[in-house]
């Protein structure tokens, strides 16, 4: 079966099971069956595997089963034949309800007893097989491009221990559980190995490695192994086959693939150093000084993202105007398809630190508080810093109006300090628009950031012109909920506009803004 | 038949046995819940019926599964082609693959089980939630403020990894 129709069979299933398959995948599904034995095969094993989930699942038909005796122990023994367990469907008692049911329709008496198969737990050993576990999951993407075959193809999408992500163009930054991190730039082949490591076939590659659990990331490279040692290194595997590694801090280890486990050549680099790997012979050479071209600006990017950084948001309107949405890069996206019409929105975000649930209250409900700064929206295309700036959570209130952003879940820990920045700006109205909006713990949460004030109708022209970070704990619950209230300053009050904000753990904030685009 | 009958134990525990076999099998040909759980039942009736043909000893499964296909083709044509995904000639390729596969399954619900307790408690409670009666991934996405596609992207690929842990444990069974 080849990729594509891997994909495809892979769709049909996706909609087949959950979502309702629509006709033309219908005919799609009957032709990728009737063409393939191979795909009929994974269509079977899996419809099977979709099969006994529902059966082990389905709760006990009280009304059929009413009737039945609870196990006997003996039949156990029963189950027991020529010396291998038969594992019956006891657990899965709507089996049992069915099989009930028919017997009932066609009135024949039975010793209901035998029908009631206790669940078999056999003491049988777990075999320590490759854990199917989530290891890792794409965090971040920036003009990311993804081949329809790539495992991972969106940001937030969980990658198991062997998953490829193909990159056709643009960014990605997949964050390992163990802390790793790594940012592909496309073209670019990647393959997840294992909890700690990957396989990088093609394309350029910076991975930063700052935590202890992370320590011995390994990235595998034609002919070669890049053993990082606490660090931050850049590798870009050429079309030849040929790398280049360079170190940006700390150290790594090359290991030569070529020759026997004692004759292999291994090459320490530390800071500011790089070597190469030959495409034939996976020969290693050293180079004086200076990194890798090419790999400056997705270190820079890497550095954004920052190790202290848990989130970043970006609010957006996607209210079906000529602008199309755009969310900046670094930054996930929250949109106005999150409302619930009352004036509150919230979305669920995976961190590095666990989920995040995200909630803001006191949106102008008129029109669900998310609007796009486009022309006739607001009055202004001015803009020079967008997509940050580009479109905002709204609420237009009177002087004391407020918008309300509580941040929960796993990702948030009780009494627990957080940085907070938040991007806001004034409408772009006239002159003499003076306010300020404050931003203040609440309910239970404590902190605040210094007030943002308004003077003029003008747009920001960069992203931190109308920022203000602060320092915020968390309630004793683990809710982190900051009020952020608009103060007549000057003539009159003009509504809060929140463009985004991001949400750090103390220490070190985000790095500085930067809008890094993917170079060819 | 009845319960007096010399075989009729084995029978019962034949066809008990067979059941999430059976209904995977049919699912597989018709791709529809409900009918699939109709023709099941139909399929038991039948089976019950014929038991005295059948021989302890014999190859239960295979027998029941023709007179599944029998009964999938003629539920097909009942409803009428239009409200089905695969045509008559599709259900009996599949059927023969599915035939030709029907060996040692009976090990697949215990591996299952292992595989799921490889899952990460998030998973597993997600593939609960989707599992248990009246669940949908409509309900469920709603709950989860995701998307129903994205939500039934995360649960195939679950599903996927389960199956690739089954077949594992399968191959690690035949190598001993």
């Amino acid at each position: 079966m080849n990729q594509q129709t891997q994909q495809a069979l892979w769709q049909c299933l996706t909609e087949l099971i959950d979502v309702g398959l629509t006709t033309d995948r219908q005919s799609e599904l009957r032709e990728l069956l009737a063409g393939e034995a191979e795909a009929r095969e994974y269509y079977l094993q899996f419809m099977q595997l979709h099969a006994r989930l529902e059966l082990m699942h389905a709760s006990v038909d009280a009304e059929a089963v009413a009737e039945i005796d609870r196990p006997q122990p003996t039949a156990t023994r029963l189950l027991r034949r020529g010396g291998r367990a038969v594992y019956e469907l006891a657990r899965t008692d709507m089996a049992l309800s069915l099989v009930v049911a028919s017997l009932v329709t066609t009135t024949i008496v039975l010793s209901l007893a035998l029908w009631v198969v206790p669940a078999l737990t056999p003491a049988v050993p777990g075999n320590a097989g490759p854990s199917i576990e989530f290891v890792a999951r794409i965090t971040g993407s920036a003009g990311a491009t993804f081949d329809p075959a790539s495992d991972g193809n969106a940001k937030n999408r969980d990658l198991f221990a062997d998953d490829t992500i193909v990159l056709n163009s643009g960014l990605a930054t997949v964050t390992y559980d163990s802390g790793a991190q790594v940012v592909l730039q496309g073209p670019a082949t990647y393959q997840i190995q294992g909890a700690n490591g990957g396989d990088l076939r093609l394309g350029k590659l910076v991975a930063r490695v700052d935590t202890k659990a992370a320590h011995g990331f390994t990235v595998e490279i034609p002919g070669a192994r890049i053993v990082d040692l606490g660090t931050e290194f850049g590798v870009e595997v050429a079309e030849n086959g040929g790398s280049q590694v360079a170190v940006v801090s700390g150290e790594v280890e090359l290991i030569g693939q070529a020759g026997g486990a004692g004759s292999r050549q291994r090459v320490r680099l530390t800071a500011g150093e790089r070597a190469s790997v030959a495409a034939e012979s996976g020969a290693i050479a050293r180079h004086d000084g200076g990194t890798a071209q090419g790999l400056a600006h997705m270190t820079d990017w890497l550095r954004e993202m920052g190790p202290n950084v848990l989130l970043r948001v970006d609010f957006q309107n996607s209210q079906g105007l000529a602008i199309p949405a755009v969310t900046k890069p670094g930054f996930v996206a929250f949109t106005e398809r999150h409302a619930t019409g009352d004036g509150t929105a919230s979305a669920i975000y995976s961190t590095r630190a666990g989920h995040v649930r995200v909630e803001i209250s006191g949106l102008d409900s008129n029109r669900k508080g998310f609007f796009n700064r486009a022309p006739g929206i607001v009055g202004s295309e001015r803009l020079t810093a967008a997509p940050l700036y580009n479109d905002f959570a709204f609420h237009n209130g009177g002087s004391g109006a407020s918008l309300k952003l509580k941040l929960s879940g796993a990702g948030v820990t009780a009494n627990t300090d957080y940085s907070l920045t938040f991007y806001s700006y004034d409408s772009g109205g006239g002159v003499g628009n003076r306010h300020s909006v404050v931003f203040q713990g609440s309910d239970g949460a404590a902190g605040d950031a210094p007030p943002i004030v308004y003077t003029i109708g003008a747009d920001p022209e960069t992203n931190d012109q109308y920022a203000t970070t602060g320092t915020f704990t968390s309630d004793k619950s683990g809710v982190l909920t900051v009020r952020l209230t608009d103060t007549i300053v000057g003539s009159e009050p003009d509504g809060i506009r929140l463009n985004g904000f991001e949400l750090s753990l103390t220490g070190e904030t985000g790095a500085e803004e930067r809008n890094v685009k993917p170079k060819p | 038949m009845n319960s007096d009958m010399p075989g009729s134990e084995e029978f019962v525990r034949e066809l008990t046995a067979a059941q999430a076999s059976l209904y995977a099998y049919v699912l597989s040909l018709l791709p529809d819940r409900e009918a699939a759980r109709d023709v099941l039942q139909e399929t038991n009736v039948v089976l019950w019926q014929k038991a005295e043909e059948f021989t302890p000893g014999s190859n239960f499964i295979a027998w029941s599964y023709s007179i599944a296909r029998h009964k999938v083709l003629a539920h097909h044509r009942d409803a009428g082609r239009d409200r089905h995904v695969f045509d008559d000639a599709l259900i009996e390729k599949l059927a023969d693959d599915a035939d030709h596969g029907a060996q040692s399954t009976d090990d697949v619900q215990l591996l299952l089980d292992q595989c799921l307790d490889e899952l990460s408690a998030s998973h597993r409670e997600l593939i609960r939630a989707r599992y248990e009666p009246g669940g949908t991934v409509k309900q469920l996405a709603a709950a989860r403020r995701q998307s129903p596609q994205g939500l039934s992207v995360t649960l195939n690929r679950i599903r996927h990894a389960l199956l690739q842990c089954v077949q594992r444990r399968l191959r690690g069974r035949e190598a001993k």
